[in-house]
């Protein structure tokens, strides 16, 4: 039966047809039947399988195993309880953890506070400014500190003597819970300041004509309002602090944590089965937190639900220049910091020689790779950026919009959200374990690992990047998609249109935003990020953020300082062109994207 | 009527515990125009849906020109689609998304030619390069019809198409699409929770509740003689009656008041049972000077007066405990004429053939009003 | 979207894959060393002049951190051969079977102190490096210290908290250290000794030339290290000098051994070969003052005149052999303080 003829071409519209469709036709009833839907969920699920589930799943097999690869139950954990020095470590992590959290989170307040109840000036730039850090490999954050704090720092020896120096005890826990507050500081601002815009005017203006004064106006309206923000920006702050090793690294000391337990056990001493036993503990506060945040988060839906209006802050002047005077040192310190990784960059023998040069940019004469391993990392940056975007847009995609298999598509769901819960440790354990493996004896038989080709390439890199930065991603890409009305999927249905045929002419065109925000998401952590890779890089294929750690490490600091410098500068010159994009295709999209 | 071109035949839709679609059977003859009609959550956007083929159904058959169509995905079914937003393609101007499904399937020559055509018919002419955010509602609307029809579909669905509209447009469109309708000849079934519009366009209203298909009929015969107190109730006005004493063939008693009601249809169906509602619309009922009484005809005394325009919604009080106050429509020259103010005592006269009889089972159900009906009125007979 | 488009998008990102695949199957030779990177560009310059076909992939690290690759990765090598790491770590690697004795070209004219003892050698060295003290003068003048020449001098109560020396455990030149002071001083001596040693240590870092850097910057006045670092820093224009201790320095061989692997590579011997012959020789004499045969090189500036003379009577074998528990024990005495790693 064939009435597509239609009625505006009278009965026998069908010689009018082009004939040379047959393959594209083909193509259309393949692609677009619900068996190839059932085949690409089954393909993501496979895919979230092979790089999340089989990788953690042999990690916790090997915390469970001795070095022969026998069971051996909880003896490992047993050994680890009983060995003071490691099992230390715990709490040294929770206290950093803790304090961290205890601080970023009311300054990212604080300052989102200033940035959305004010009418303070410039606030762009002041978020933008606010935003460094994110741009740089925590060990940066650690390096920046010894320029500063060190025993020939310029607050230790107040700018070289000129005035009187302040002596802090930098290595240790001080030295780290400062790092990791400037890491985490940016990223409880933006969760912040994202609760705190979409607080309801009517409430403010309820709260006013029922005689609430500010205060008790902050704490019955503007607390409440962000309480599921400031839940997200606590646990965020909470497993990055817990779980980063670039700062503590640098400046850890004799300050043992959890993740440079787990690096010295495995880099160091090469016992990988304790790295393993470590990367479980770690991984246990880590995944409750996670867990908590989620079960809080769902309760979230049903509250902003309706719409709101839009909140305008009235001038006033003192209350406006207090917030300019706390945002301008927040932003001053930011500037501060990183401009004296610049200085030290650029000094040729620190302290004694402050004529400036490039000579720390040669990076000749030491470890690392030098510029190889700068456009190496480029390179994974760009890798991962054109990949993980494809895989994450397309994942949200089939959970969000291909309406077939549910129970599937939730486990798609949960798989991609969780490697928000992996630091990159563990998952650069976890992916030496699972991809090295030459393969597996199952009950006698030997199966050899089919992915054990990538093991020691750019691929398991940029595959490790991927996953790791994974939930970001994907949560980005699923708020645009879910903002897309779901019946688009539907009309191209009835109209007998293929599902891929409509993502690529309309969905893909209206979240380009979406999917520039997720790409360079993934260059600039690609590019900062030496905790799943300094794992996982080989030998010829040395990176920016590895070499650093190594220059750190042989105590070429400068060089380390200069290494950083490059990927800050590459990452903020990224986001600009970033934004300059976004911009560009505002402007083209105008059109209609108005009324 | 013809002979039915889409035909559902015991059709049943569970989302885990709830039925959604409840042995639902009605069909359409070809080029007529349905509309299903319920409150949110009746079920008949599931109707809808399992008749596109977005959803599948738990049971019971869909048959579409004869052939059965169960299983089949909504690409095969041939059915355009208006959605309730619209989805409209925001990336793309009228043109291109009245073209969308053309594309890959006529010559572009061809798909010129069926877009102008289809501009012209729903009034687009010259619109064609603007993106759906620079049209108005009512052309968003035109563009999603007029892609709906672009490929001649044989059954044309509508969900819920105008209540995103302002009164006015919505009013206009109404008689647009209609005529669009005929002039095409295509099989439609369009859902809408607003009784004006269905009593207005359709050939023929289904009355949903509860997952259950209610009543089956033209716009008259629904308004007219309401199937169950809850059609009675969804539809215009009613004054209802519970817990009439049956204590003759036609004659009820409430409250100590005896009602006539020979003319109801309904009270035949009663068989054993004692006790019926009785149901009335305010515009059937009578206001008389006090002197003038006779059979169903009470005292009341007039309680507050609305003014609605072309008429007076008034209130009366029966003056007896147990009964309701009753909604009396008149215009507003009886109201001049009977000199009708608050507190002033009357006679409402019932006319016994206006009087609907209602059984047992609809004494099920609790508290009716018309604007919020309730959800869990059993179908009767 | 139309077929053709959709064709080009898969087919860019298939040949995108492929790529990153191919990086994966390029065969070279993987080099494991523990020499420093500022050393290896020049060495690996004459390698490429007189060896232009062999593509060598280097790995390189700590002394320690090289072993414990080593010996981690025993059922499945990935290292063809080892060059220029402390000959004590090879002989570990020898006594657990990794090693496939082999005599490069040239073998005969290496000094009998400077490889193994079997005909077919095991392990070959290159050069032998010293330790010695990386001591910054403006610092130590700034905080009133006197310049230590010995190891006695080091436990000088006004050193607390100024020195700072390698953790033995991954660095080679922290073993030598530990090593030397223990065979001078006698084990029961040379931990007292280390016992003391520690209430003056600052830290303990991962890498052997970290304490000379550490130096050098002034973040630490001393470091104890190895000679080529104190030398190296100095010509970077840091106010380091290289002092070494009257009761002699730790020292050790650096040495090449091939690594026993079903397929062993014929690049691997010849690489072998390439790495004692005279042309590289020459370049480690440039640096260190006693390499493995003599090829007339004047001393570098800074060294002792007798270099040889400098060197503590040092027993590879008793090194070797106790070279676990000698780790085990500083670790449960010291560990608290070191660096990451």
């Amino acid at each position: 039966m064939d009435s597509r003829a239609g009625v505006m071409d009278g009965p026998g519209g069908g010689p009018g047809r082009i004939l040379n469709q047959g393959l594209d036709q083909r193509l259309d009833q393949i692609l677009g039947s619900e068996a190839a839907k059932r085949v690409l969920i089954l393909l993501a699920l496979v895919w979230l399988i092979v790089v999340v589930v089989l990788p953690l799943g042999t990690l916790l097999l090997k915390s469970l195993s001795d070095n022969q690869g026998n069971f051996v139950g909880l003896a490992n954990f047993v050994a680890y309880f009983k060995s003071p020095s490691l099992s230390r470590s715990i709490g040294n992590s929770l206290v950093v953890a803790f304090a961290t959290t205890a601080i970023a989170v009311p300054l990212g307040f604080a300052f989102s506070w200033c940035l959305t109840r004010t009418c303070m000036p410039a606030k762009w730039l002041f978020k933008s400014l606010a935003l460094m850090p994110l741009f740089a490999p925590t060990l940066l954050n650690g390096i920046a500190l010894i320029y500063l704090f060190g025993r020939k720092g310029l607050i230790t020896t107040g700018f070289f003597g000129a005035i009187p120096g302040i002596k802090l005890p930098l290595y240790g826990s001080f030295g780290i819970i400062v790092s990791e507050v400037i890491y985490t500081f940016p990223q409880a601002m933006l969760i912040l300041s994202i609760a705190l815009a979409v607080t309801d005017a009517r409430l403010y203006e309820a709260a006013a004509s029922l005689g609430a004064g500010r205060v008790r106006t902050f704490f019955t309206v503007t607390l409440p309002g962000i309480k599921y923000g400031l839940v997200s920006a606590f646990f965020v702050c909470f497993i990055l602090a817990f779980t980063d090793f670039g700062a503590p690294k640098v400046v850890g000391g004799n300050f043992n944590i959890l993740a440079t337990d787990i690096y010295k056990q495995v880099i160091g001493q090469q016992n990988f089965i304790m790295g393993a036993v470590v990367s479980m503990v770690l991984l246990i506060p880590t995944c409750m937190a996670f867990i908590i945040d989620r079960i809080i988060q769902q309760r979230q839906v049903a509250m902003i639900a309706a719409k709101s209006v839009p909140l305008v802050n009235k001038p006033d002047a003192l209350r406006d220049n207090l917030a300019l005077a706390c945002c301008g040192l927040v932003v001053f310190s930011i500037l501060a910091f990183y401009g004296t990784a610049l200085y030290a960059s650029l000094v040729k023998v620190w302290p004694y020689k402050l004529s400036l040069g490039l000579s720390h940019y040669r990076f000749t004469g030491m470890g690392g790779g030098g510029y190889a391993a700068f456009f190496n990392s480029m390179r994974m940056g760009l890798y991962s950026a054109v990949l993980g975007t494809a895989v994450t847009f397309f994942t949200a995609f089939l959970v969000e919009k291909v309406r077939v298999w549910d129970r599937c598509r939730h486990t798609v769901y949960f798989l991609s959200i969780l490697p928000l819960a992996l630091p990159g440790l563990v998952i650069g354990l976890a992916y030496i374990f699972f991809y090295n493996a030459r393969g597996w004896d199952f009950f006698g038989m030997f199966v050899p690992n089919p992915f054990n080709f990538l093991y020691g390439t750019m691929a398991i890199l940029v595959l490790s990047n991927i996953v790791h930065f994974y939930t970001m991603g994907f949560l980005t890409a699923s708020t645009a998609l879910k903002q897309m009305d779901i019946e688009f999927e539907h009309v191209s249905d009835a109209m007998g249109v293929p599902f891929y045929k409509t993502l690529f002419r309309i969905t893909l065109p209206v979240s380009l935003p979406a999917v520039l925000e997720v790409a360079s998401y993934y260059f600039v952590n690609s590019m900062a990020t030496v905790s799943a890779v300094i794992f996982l890089y080989s030998a010829d294929i040395p990176l920016a953020s590895v070499a650093i750690a190594n220059m750190d490490d042989a105590g070429d600091t400068a060089s380390a300082c200069a290494m950083s410098v490059l990927v800050v500068f590459t990452n903020i010159v990224v986001r600009l062109l970033f934004l300059l994009c976004t911009k560009k295709l505002k402007a083209r999209t105008q059109a209609w994207k108005e009324g | 009527m013809e002979k039915a071109y889409l035909t559902l035949h015991g059709v049943t839709k569970t989302f885990g515990p709830v039925k959604a679609l409840d042995q639902v059977s009605f069909s359409a003859g070809k080029g007529e125009f349905l509309s299903i009609l319920g409150p949110s959550g009746c079920g008949k956007t599931t109707a809808l849906r399992v008749i596109a083929g977005l959803e599948h159904q738990s049971d019971g058959k869909v048959l579409i020109n004869g052939r059965d169509v169960t299983g089949m995905p909504v690409s095969k079914r041939n059915v355009g689609i208006v959605f309730q937003s619209y989805a409209l393609f925001p990336n793309l101007n009228a043109e291109k998304n009245i073209a969308y499904g053309l594309r890959g399937r006529f010559s572009r020559h061809q798909i010129n030619k069926k877009v102008a055509g289809l501009m012209d018919l729903t009034g687009l002419t010259g619109m064609g390069h603007k993106f759906p955010s620079q049209l108005s509602g009512g052309q968003q609307q035109r563009v999603a019809l007029a892609r709906a029809m672009a490929l001649s579909p044989d059954l044309l669905l509508l969900d819920e198409p105008l209540s995103a509209l302002d009164a006015r447009v919505r009013v206009r469109l109404r008689r647009e699409i209609r005529m669009l309708q005929q002039k095409l000849g295509v099989t439609t079934i369009m859902v809408t929770h607003d009784q004006e519009e269905a009593l207005t366009m359709a050939d023929r209203v289904l009355v949903m509740n509860g997952g259950k298909l209610i009543q089956d009929g033209t716009p008259e015969q629904i308004y007219q003689t309401p199937a169950t107190p809850f059609v009675a109730s969804f539809i215009g006005s009613m004054n209802f009656f519970k817990g009439a004493a049956r204590v003759g063939d036609y004659s009820f008693e409430v409250a100590g008041k005896t009602i006539k009601a020979p003319g109801s249809s309904q009270a035949l169906d009663l068989g054993d049972a004692d006790t019926a509602t009785l149901a009335i619309r305010p515009e059937d009922i009578k206001v008389k000077k006090l002197d003038k009484a006779g059979e169903n005809a009470f005292p009341a005394v007039l309680k507050t007066m609305e003014y609605r325009g072309h008429i007076f919604r008034l209130a009366f009080s029966l003056q007896t405990r147990g009964l309701p106050l009753v909604k009396v429509d008149v215009s507003g020259e009886a109201v001049a004429a009977l000199g009708l103010t608050v507190d002033r005592p009357v006679h409402l006269v019932f006319p016994p053939d206006r009087v609907m009889v209602y059984g047992r089972s609809g004494l099920e159900s609790s508290d009716w009003v018309d604007t919020d009906p309730p959800q869990a009125v059993r179908c009767h007979g | 979207m139309n077929f053709k488009k959709m064709a080009m998008t898969l087919a860019a990102g298939v040949m995108m894959a492929g790529s990153l695949l191919a990086q994966a199957q390029a065969q070279s030779l993987l080099v494991y060393t523990a020499l420093e990177d500022d050393e290896l560009p020049r060495y690996l310059a004459l390698l490429k002049q007189s060896h232009p076909g062999i593509d060598v992939k280097i790995v390189r690290d700590s002394t320690g951190i090289v072993t414990a690759k080593l010996l981690a990765e025993k059922d499945n090598p990935q290292a063809d051969v080892v060059w220029g790491t402390a000959a004590t770590s090879l002989m570990l690697c020898d006594q657990a079977g990794m090693v496939e004795p082999y005599a490069p070209k040239g073998v005969d004219k290496v000094r009998a102190k400077m490889k193994d003892k079997n005909s077919v050698p095991h392990w070959v060295g290159i050069k032998a490096w010293m330790t010695g003290f990386c001591v910054n003068t403006i610092e130590c003048k700034n905080l009133n210290l006197p310049i230590p020449s010995s190891f006695e001098d080091l436990l000088n109560p006004v050193y607390k908290h100024q020195l700072v020396m390698p953790n033995p455990a991954s660095s080679g030149t922290g073993f030598l250290t530990v090593s030397a002071i223990l065979q001078i001083k006698g084990e029961e001596a040379g931990w007292a000794y280390l016992d003391a040693l520690d209430k003056n240590m600052a830290r303990y870092t991962h890498s052997g030339s970290k304490p000379c850097k550490i130096a050098g910057t002034g973040e630490l006045p001393i470091g104890l290290s190895f000679a080529y670092r104190g030398f190296m820093q100095k010509q970077k224009g840091e106010p380091v000098i290289t002092v070494f201790p009257k009761e002699g320095s730790g020292w050790d061989v650096e040495a090449n051994c091939l690594i026993k692997k079903a397929d062993i590579k014929p690049d691997a011997r010849t690489f072998l070969d390439w790495a004692i012959s005279e042309p590289v020789m020459k370049a480690y004499a440039e640096v260190y003052p006693v390499t493995a045969y003599n090829v007339g090189a004047p001393i570098p500036d800074g060294f002792p005149g007798n270099p040889e003379a400098q060197l503590i009577e040092n027993d590879f074998n008793w090194a070797a052999k106790n070279r676990m528990r000698i780790l085990k024990e500083w670790t449960k005495r010291y560990d608290g303080k070191s660096d990451e790693k």
